[in-house]
């Protein structure tokens, strides 16, 4: 069984380097600091709040800001509501000022049981946009940004946002993204802090190549 | 100091900064003692013994090698003792 003492264990030599080879030209580079470097990399992020904003912050084009899709969410107005397939309820409220639901005139079940009562509010569609807190990544979050599991309404035209972050509405009849984006706006350290339109919350658009340079990849 | 790849970083507490360099400068911190200054004359001989050339063929780069060093911080001139001196 092979051992291998562990104290025979040399560390790298330059000078046994040297024997393998002839005696080079000497060389020495001086390397940037990492602090250095790493503050002009945030530089970007503090300029930014202070620069004038040089496109709007909501956009149906491509554009090199950090952005986010909108989301449609179409449900309805009321529910339970009625469609326009549906045959109209057979409901009627008693003359007597009662609530109970009276036996229907011309469609009596066949035990002549009552139907349980029923809107006859029409279903009409409302579309509402919002931006997905699942869509923001992992970026910080300051208050009113949504979290990951929760959506923040949004308008298409103004692309101001309005209300706090939501749960997902319920019962949907149709969602999907659009292809519109809301920019997102970070403050000096890289945390969001508005979406859209600038707001009283302020912050400033990001590029792409700001952020890429103040959080690397994997950093 | 540190191999990396096919050089070696070394940093300097003196400047704050960290220098790439390679098998020669790096033979030449490695042949310097903390404790007991060499001379030039001691480096050459023996770095020109590792890389079996002689020394007077190593004296050149091993000056040149210093300069750099002296000026990066990484190795310190020091007078000579007395006993060498004399």
């Amino acid at each position: 069984m092979d051992h291998t003492d562990p104290s025979a264990v040399q560390a790298p030599s330059a000078r046994r380097r040297l024997i393998r080879g002839a005696l080079a030209a000497p060389a020495l580079m001086t390397l940037c600091s990492g602090s250095a470097f790493a503050a002009a990399s945030t530089r970007c992020l503090a300029n930014a709040q202070t620069m004038p904003q040089p496109a709007p912050s909501g956009t149906p084009a491509a554009d090199t800001y950090l952005r986010v899709q909108l989301y449609k969410v179409t449900t309805h107005a009321v529910t339970p509501c009625t469609t326009a397939t549906t045959s109209t309820p057979v409901v009627e409220t008693a003359a007597t000022g009662k609530d109970k639901p009276k036996k229907p005139k011309d469609s009596g079940s066949a035990d002549g049981s009552i139907p349980e009562p029923t809107t006859d509010a029409p279903c009409i569609p409302v579309d509402k946009f919002y931006v997905k807190g699942a869509d923001l990544g992992t970026y910080p979050r300051g208050p009113g940004i949504p979290s990951s599991s929760q959506y923040l309404e949004i308008s298409p035209t103004t692309y101001l946002t309005s209300g706090s972050p939501v749960s997902p509405p319920t019962p949907v009849v149709s969602e999907g993204y659009v292809s519109q984006w809301a920019a997102l706006r970070f403050d000096a350290s890289g945390t969001i802090v508005g979406i859209g339109e600038r707001t009283s919350t302020g912050g400033a658009l990001l590029s792409l190549n700001c952020w890429n340079s103040a959080f690397p990849a994997g950093a | 100091m540190e191999q990396l790849g096919e050089h070696w970083v070394a940093f300097s507490p003196l400047s704050g900064e960290t220098h790439l360099v390679n098998d020669t400068t790096a033979a030449v911190v490695e042949s310097v003692s903390r404790e007991v200054p060499v001379t030039l004359e001691q480096l050459c001989a023996s770095l020109a013994a590792d890389a079996g050339v002689m020394p007077i063929d190593a004296e050149d780069l091993v000056r040149q090698a210093l300069q750099m060093l002296v000026a990066a911080g990484l190795v310190r001139e020091v007078p000579l003792p007395r006993a060498a001196a004399a």
